[in-house]
């Protein structure tokens, strides 16, 4: 790379361009300016410009370090939720198996009775452990690929989205992920081991397991109801997986929500999202009900001399982009707008108006003129003497170029009305726009312009178009609200104040005139353009509010996708591994609940203390998460701390900067993409209200089956002993 | 006293309806040691129930002096059954999460009775030393044992047993049976028991013997 370089502060948080040439700075994306004038001064103060360079200098290896370390946070993330999922996956199992061996255990101990060996049984449980590992295996890798098939085709179908398959050979993906299907495998068996491991000493016990001595008994009736109703295992299970579940729910509204959250200062990323275009970024297409926005650079121009705003400028060579006016006839909603910047008004005398403002004079030195005119073609050498420009009075003076409609809809702020249009088109006259207060030109006024374009040296002249317009109308510039008029205004004319007047005509108007670059190089238009009208040749680029929003929409998905297929899969294991076991232990304490209820016991009073004791379990679950959440928080926010005094550091010249330690830390723990400070009672608070709820509705639910037929239900729970 | 008028109980709907109590009208006086008995699903035990507001009678009434138990609602209905009546069932029933001690005082703990001495109860039913046990450790007569102990922790003045040595061995039922008689006897208890046992009936004061949900004689 030649004409710049490139600085990617932390991996991808923002880019700077810096010219060679002009020493010409541009920010791109996340970045801060003073920052980056920080590490400039320090580093081309202490070790010189090639230091400098070597700072900023762009490399593609660090684009793909930039890129390896986007993956790489995003993998670290999917890891710690699946991860977070896995365990709950795990517990759920484990819950499920702990209540089907407890059933089992009255006939483990028949079938020991009946003549049934030990190792009979063991075999009979390891054969029915493998049928299940091969089942739940199977079963589960086809839901997988169920699952990855339609989001994937949702994806690539409906969403229009790049197809991005987990099943390719992509190194990028290979490198990032293991082979889906071997940790499938792997995790099942882990799984099925652990549960049966754990489970069958138990079943095969052919005595009932004695209970534990308390050394003291309850002396309430709330202490004979907990242990009469209580189940510390499966609860104990139940409360690490709500832990889990909650854990990993405010993790995710940690990462993806943008409420509260404290963003380091010079991190700064640009939401929420707009669709702001234009040079100045003035308009929004939403706001200003643009749905389509054509465009393409304008002739550039080249300042002649150091002074870039007042110097003569050359229009440079071979300019073949934008649209004549035979193209955006056809754009039925549409604003056309041209630009050429180069063109001055030349006076014999000097001219009142432009007397005090300085910017608009056209000054060129003589080693310019020098330069110029040897690079010059031959007609143009003596451009600069009396009988060219010299002795004159230079005004640089640009031409805006708008097509008919769009001079129809300027027409309301012409005064004495829009000149007729074959007399714009053929150059004869000319529309002058001044700010509201400066009557340069009347209509009837004759101005002589003149542009100059490049030969292909790029700074000898090569053409000079001179031509002098007749002034058929006047616009004056009072109302900047309205949306013609800024698109009008849009290029250009806002950067310099007190540019004072321009030209307005057409394209064709500009062309027929002599000067280059008379073309439409922005549109915008209310509706759709039709790509077909469009030549390819114009070089125009197209921004489509609906694509914007489109993508929008996609990078949303893409964002809330995870949060969403976490949360799905968190309350799928979450009913597996909690909710599930409240019908279950419930079920289970059937027979201990019937006797209460024959001794006297309401059943008011039961539900009552299934109630706390279930609620018990969110309770705890959301004091754990939360606790747990909030040590991330301190973690990260201890990293935000550490990465803040190394920019101190820098800033002070304390100590060299460690770009690869800053890096590390800002990478690894999230802080490149937000700062994870966010507040977390309220949704603690929305999530321990929702679990309580539903731990509430699934007891009355579970408790329904309790009628008031004492004696059946009994003999039901008899039989099931 | 306990009075049912016109008791009956019909289980299922339509032609899978099965009467298991048809209008029956018995009275049992206090005091009185009565012994339920017939053949295996005459009835019996779902006339026991009824009469402990375990089942619900389609149709009738019982009553307990003038409260007809029929019309209480569920709450008042286990505050009744946790004051005045003691349950002696066939497979004891006690909660294996609670030692002998604490199913023993379970009843008196729900009824907020406060501190009971159940020193003489468990003396006199010889469980003394079985308090600190759990169910699973106890054998059936002594769990059945348990059993009794707990029925009589809140004084009840009826005590409703449902073949109370069924589980039994003959020498540990005759056992307990003595000591319902005893209770009887010596408190002046008012105790049904059902049972398919015709010896253990000849001991009671009354039989009512049921056929097909009605009284034989």
């Amino acid at each position: 790379m030649t004409t710049g370089y490139t600085i990617d502060l932390y991996g991808g948080s923002g880019i700077t361009v810096k010219n060679k040439e002009s020493g010409e700075l541009s920010i791109f994306g996340i970045s801060d300016r003073e920052f980056v004038t920080v590490i400039e001064e320090k580093y081309s103060s202490q070790n010189g410009d090639d230091a400098y360079l070597h700072f900023y200098a762009n490399n593609h290896e660090e684009n793909i370090a930039d890129e390896q370390h986007l993956i790489n946070r995003n993998t670290l993330w999917l890891i710690i939720m699946s991860s977070i999922c896995a365990l709950i996956a795990v517990l759920s199992f484990i819950c499920v198996l702990n209540i089907v061996f407890r059933e089992r255990e009255n006939t483990g101990r028949l079938l020991h009775n009946i003549g049934f060996s030990k190792s009979k049984s063991a075999i009979m449980y390891a054969t029915e452990a493998v049928m299940l590992f091969i089942a739940q295996t199977v079963f589960g890798i086809a839901l997988g690929i169920l699952f990855y098939s339609v989001s994937y085709s949702v994806r690539t179908g409906i969403m229009g989205m790049s197809g991005y398959s987990a099943f390719t050979t992509d190194p990028i993906v290979l490198g990032a992920t293991a082979d889906p299907l071997i940790i499938a495998v792997i995790f099942s068996a882990i799984t099925i081991t652990l549960g049966y491991l754990v489970f069958i000493p138990v079943t095969l016990s052919s005595k009932k397991q004695k209970k534990k001595r308390l050394l003291r008994c309850s002396d309430s009736a709330e202490g004979m109801l907990s242990r009469s109703l209580g189940s510390k295992g499966i609860t104990l299970i139940q409360t690490v997986a709500l832990s889990l579940i909650v854990f990993g729910t405010v993790l995710g509204y940690m990462r993806y929500t943008r409420d509260g959250k404290v963003v380091m200062n010079w991190l700064l990323f640009d939401f929420p999202p707009t669709y702001t275009i234009g040079s100045l970024d003035s308009l929004d297409m939403e706001e200003d009900g643009i749905a389509d926005y054509l465009s393409c650079p304008p002739i550039t121009a080249t300042s002649l001399g150091q002074d870039e705003a007042h110097n003569l400028k050359i229009a440079n060579y071979g300019y073949t982009y934008g649209l004549s006016d035979n193209d955006t006839v056809k754009f039925t909603d549409a604003l056309s707008f041209g630009y050429i910047e180069n063109t001055f008004a030349v006076c014999d005398s000097e001219t009142s108006a432009y007397k005090n403002s300085p910017e608009t004079t056209l000054q060129t030195d003589d080693d310019t003129i020098a330069s110029v005119s040897e690079l010059s073609d031959k007609e143009y050498k003596i451009f600069f003497g009396s009988d060219g420009i010299g002795g004159k009075f230079c005004y640089n003076i640009p031409i805006r170029l708008a097509d008919e409609k769009t001079l129809n809809a300027l027409s309301s702020y012409i005064s004495g009305g829009l000149p007729d249009i074959s007399s714009l088109n053929s150059g004869e006259k000319v529309i002058m726009v001044q700010e509201s207060g400066r009557n340069t030109y009347k209509v009837g006024d004759s101005i002589r312009i003149m542009g100059v374009t490049a030969n292909d040296s790029n700074y000898g002249i090569g053409k000079a178009a001179d031509h002098t317009f007749t002034v058929g109308a006047t616009l004056t510039l009072n109302n900047l609200s309205d949306k013609t008029l800024r698109c009008l205004l849009d290029f250009g004319f806002q950067e310099k104040e007190n540019s004072g007047c321009f030209l307005l005509t057409t394209a064709a108007g500009a062309a027929s005139s002599g000067f280059s670059g008379a073309v439409y190089n922005t549109v915008y238009s209310s509706t759709d353009i039709d790509g077909g009208l469009v030549p390819p040749a114009s070089g125009m680029t197209r921004t489509n509010l609906g694509e914007m929003k489109k993508q929008e929409a996609i990078d949303k998905f893409n964002r809330m996708s995870g949060t969403l297929a976490t949360v799905l899969i968190m309350s799928l294991l979450g009913f597996a591994a909690y909710f599930s076991c409240i019908g279950l232990k419930i079920r289970m304490k059937s027979y201990e609940i019937s006797v209460l209820r024959a001794l006297g016991t309401p059943l008011s009073r039961i539900r009552r203390k299934l109630f706390i004791s279930n609620l018990r379990i969110p309770v705890i679950a959301t004091a754990f998460a939360g606790l747990a959440a909030y040590g991330v928080q301190l973690f990260t926010s201890r990293m935000y701390d550490k990465v803040d005094i190394m920019k101190e550091q820098l800033e002070s010249g304390i100590a060299d900067f460690d770009e690869s330690a800053a890096s590390d830390i800002i990478n690894n723990c999230f802080l490149n993409d937000e700062f994870w400070m966010v507040p977390l009672i309220k949704p603690l608070v929305i999530i321990f209200i929702a679990i309580s709820i539903i731990t509430v509705i699934l007891t009355v639910l579970s408790t329904k089956k309790f009628t008031s037929e004492i004696s059946v239900q009994l003999n039901e729970e008899r039989k099931r002993q | 006293m306990i009075t049912t008028t016109g008791l009956t109980r019909i289980y299922g709907k339509g032609e899978n309806a099965v009467t298991a109590i048809n209008n029956l009208d018995i009275r049992i006086d206090d005091g009185e040691l009565v012994a339920i008995t017939g053949k295996s699903g005459s009835g019996k035990t779902t006339l026991l129930n009824i009469l402990g507001g375990l089942d619900k009678a389609t149709g009738g009434s019982v009553c307990y002096d003038d409260t007809d138990i029929t019309k209480l609602a569920d709450t008042a209905l286990a505050d009744f059954r946790l004051n005045k009546i003691g349950f002696v069932f066939q497979f004891y029933d006690l909660i294996p999460e609670l030692t002998a001690k604490e199913n023993i005082l379970l009843p008196s703990k729900l009824a907020k009775k406060g501190k009971t001495d159940i020193s003489d109860t468990v003396k006199k039913l010889g469980v003394e030393n079985l308090l600190g046990r759990y169910p699973s450790e106890l054998s059936g007569g002594q769990q059945q044992r348990v059993a009794i102990a707990r029925a009589l922790v809140n004084d009840p003045s009826v005590l409703l047993c449902d073949e109370p040595t069924g589980n039994l061995d003959v020498s540990t039922g005759n056992d307990v049976l003595s000591l319902l008689i005893d209770l009887n006897r010596n408190d002046n208890r008012t105790i049904v028991i059902v049972t398919h046992d015709n010896q253990l009936a000849e001991k009671c004061d009354r039989i009512i013997r049921i056929s097909d949900g009605k009284i034989t004689d």
